[in-house]
């Protein structure tokens, strides 16, 4: 176990190091990279006086080596809009971002989770069909346009919710209904396939035969083990679906990482760029990783062979 | 002797007959279908020009909402047809999303082969550079890669068809590395086929059908990649008019004009739609795992 661990750790490291890499020689194919941390207007002498106050002069695995020195300790440069450390500054968005996160895993969750169930239970009927398709559409909406039809509705003609910016519970309902709907979507269709897989194993069958109610054996024989491999796949499409926070974030002008990022990359703000980058890889890599060990740990047939 | 009667232990299974048996494929053709007719006929069928201006009709509501019929889904602040535009721009999010589609294939079968039939190291480097690029935060480090690059037709296919290999490349990796132990691929290397006939002709034939499958599974991401990253701005070129731009130019009038950013939006959702319902019963059809699912 110890071992494992240890190993998909490893590998872990092996990536972000190669989120880096990607991001170094992103920079490097622009043909100067000094053009793209600095302002259009700045002047040539500007420009050379950055360059060599950077280090760009030196060759290129030596730029290289310090690039990714630098990131692994936590060094992302320099902010040009807001003239201060660009890790400092990035974190201080993250948690915007994982609020409005969380509450859309939780609407995900507290929707998708019956609603699947449902399907499953209810398969091949008027009512999975509906359920199957509504979940298909949630996946198919674009959600910056989602989101403008909640501040349509919901903003602008009924006047529930505030439409935009931070402050209460309140302004967090919008944004995260806009990202939750795909997940739920996603939650839903995971959820049924792997219940209705768990359904046909024998020890249902067995369970039946000895007299067992249904609603007994759905709740605590199939979803026991049709949640594993559901939580898996939809621990991954977390992460994708997380990218559209930071266009949702735009669109309700909601002040996380992903507008920070966003409008970093309209200013040209690129050291903004890549810490925000980088720091999205970290997430991902970690989530990857917890949800490996934890898998492991939960399902003692994987431990085996991983051992 | 009595004469042996055989008879199949399991039950008979329902045929699966062709993807047209299912309701919910038909409805998905309808709606892709109607889509792309638009999309292609866009040039005769448009009552305007998508380009043309007409400042003293702008912002005009839809037919249905009060409006006149010279404008059945209304005009945008520069007096535009909504309609007109929204036929249009279906020609860029469908050019966009074959073209990535072609790259993104093309690129993952090739590394999947390659990474699946060689082994050893060059799969371990495969495989970590496709474990890299899925940490990578799709949608932003596309937006920072156009932002880079210059914001064209050209960079924003290119990045999609980049960005999206590595789910081509591990699935046809999987393929290839149950079929390298199959008899026929054995039979073929004993009778001494090169390696590079042996992918040829025995191991990518069989794997082409997987393509359409993950095909169906891609392509709904990449029209909704390119839908947002043109309404940020950063995809397609501004006078171009495509789904995702048409949304943003509404954005300041979501109050006032709503029919700006819906009617391109809801053309979105019925493309993706489509192809998704297309895609879950192509799923089902080819995969028989998932057909027992269903």
């Amino acid at each position: 176990m110890g071992a494992y661990i240890a190993r998909r750790l490893g590998y872990s490291i092996i990536t972000l190091i190669g989120v880096a890499t990607i991001l170094f020689f992103l920079l490097q194919a622009t043909g100067d990279p000094a053009l793209v941390y600095l302002p259009q207007r700045a002047s040539a002498a500007d420009v050379e006086a950055f360059r060599e106050a950077h280090g760009f002069n030196d060759p290129i695995l030596v730029q290289y080596a310090r690039f990714i020195t630098n990131f692994l300790t936590g060094d992302f440069g320099e902010s040009l809009n807001f003239g201060r450390p660009a890790l400092g500054l990035v974190m201080e968005f993250v948690p915007a971002t994982v609020s409005l996160a969380l509450a859309a895993t939780i609407i995900a969750v507290v929707v998708g989770v019956p609603l699947g169930i449902l399907a499953a239970v209810k398969r091949g009927t008027a009512a999975d069909t509906l359920l199957m398709t509504g979940a298909l559409t949630g996946l198919s909406i674009p959600d910056f346009w989602l989101g403008l039809m909640l501040i349509l509705v919901f903003g602008v003609e009924l006047g529930w919710f505030p439409i935009s910016g931070r402050g209460g519970l309140d302004h967090l309902v919008l944004p995260a209904v806009t990202v939750g709907v795909a997940m739920a979507g996603s939650l839903a269709r995971l959820l049924r396939s792997n219940l209705i897989d768990a359904l046909g194993q024998d020890y249902i069958r067995t369970a039946r035969a000895m007299g067992i109610r249904w609603s007994k054996i759905v709740a605590k024989h199939a979803l026991k083990n049709a949640s594993l491999p559901s939580l898996t796949s939809f621990a991954l499409q977390v992460a994708l679906i997380l990218t559209g926070v930071f266009v949702v974030e735009v669109v309700f002008a909601y002040p996380g990482m992903g507008r920070l990022v966003i409008n970093a990359i309209n200013q040209r703000d690129f050291a903004v760029v890549q810490t925000g980058i980088f720091l999205a890889g970290v997430a991902y890599v970690l989530l990857n990783l917890v949800v490996d060990v934890v898998y492991t740990y939960l399902d003692p047939r994987i431990r085996l062979v991983a051992d | 002797m009595v004469g042996l009667q055989i008879t199949s232990s399991t039950p008979v299974r329902r045929r699966p007959g062709t993807i047209w048996r299912h309701k919910s494929a038909i409805f998905g053709l309808i709606l892709f279908g109607s889509m792309l007719i638009g999309a292609l006929l866009a040039g005769w069928v448009s009552p305007y020009d998508p380009g043309a201006q007409d400042l003293s009709a702008s912002l005009q509501p839809p037919a249905f909402a009060g409006g006149s019929t010279e404008h059945l889904l209304g005009t945008d602040r520069l007096g535009r047809d909504i309609l007109s535009r929204v036929l249009h721009g279906g020609r860029i999010s469908l050019l966009v999303a074959v073209a990535a589609f072609a790259i993104q294939s093309t690129v993952g079968t090739l590394l999947g082969l390659l990474s699946g039939y060689l082994g050893g190291r060059v799969d371990q480097v495969i495989m970590r550079i496709a474990d890299i690029q899925l940490a990578l935060p799709g949608l932003v480090a596309l937006l920072a890669a156009v932002a880079i690059f210059g914001p064209s037709l050209f960079n924003l296919i290119l990045f999609l068809g980049i960005a999206g290999w590595p789910g081509y490349a591990r699935i046809v990796r999987s393929e290839v590395l149950s079929l390298r132990e199959r008899d026929f691929v054995e039979a073929a290397r004993v009778l001494g086929a090169t390696r590079g006939r042996i992918l040829r002709a025995h191991i990518l034939p069989n794997v082409l059908t997987s393509l359409i499958v993950i095909a169906t599974i891609a392509t709904p991401g990449v029209i909704l990649a390119e839908a947002s990253l043109s309404f940020l701005g950063l995809g397609a070129p501004p006078d171009v008019p495509t789904w995702g731009t048409m949304v943003n130019d509404g954005r300041p009038f979501i109050a006032t004009a709503w029919w700006v950013s819906m009617f391109p939006g809801l053309a979105i959702v019925v493309t993706v739609l489509g192809i998704n319902l297309l895609g879950d019963t192509i799923r089902d059809v080819m995969d028989p795992r998932s057909r027992r699912l269903r």
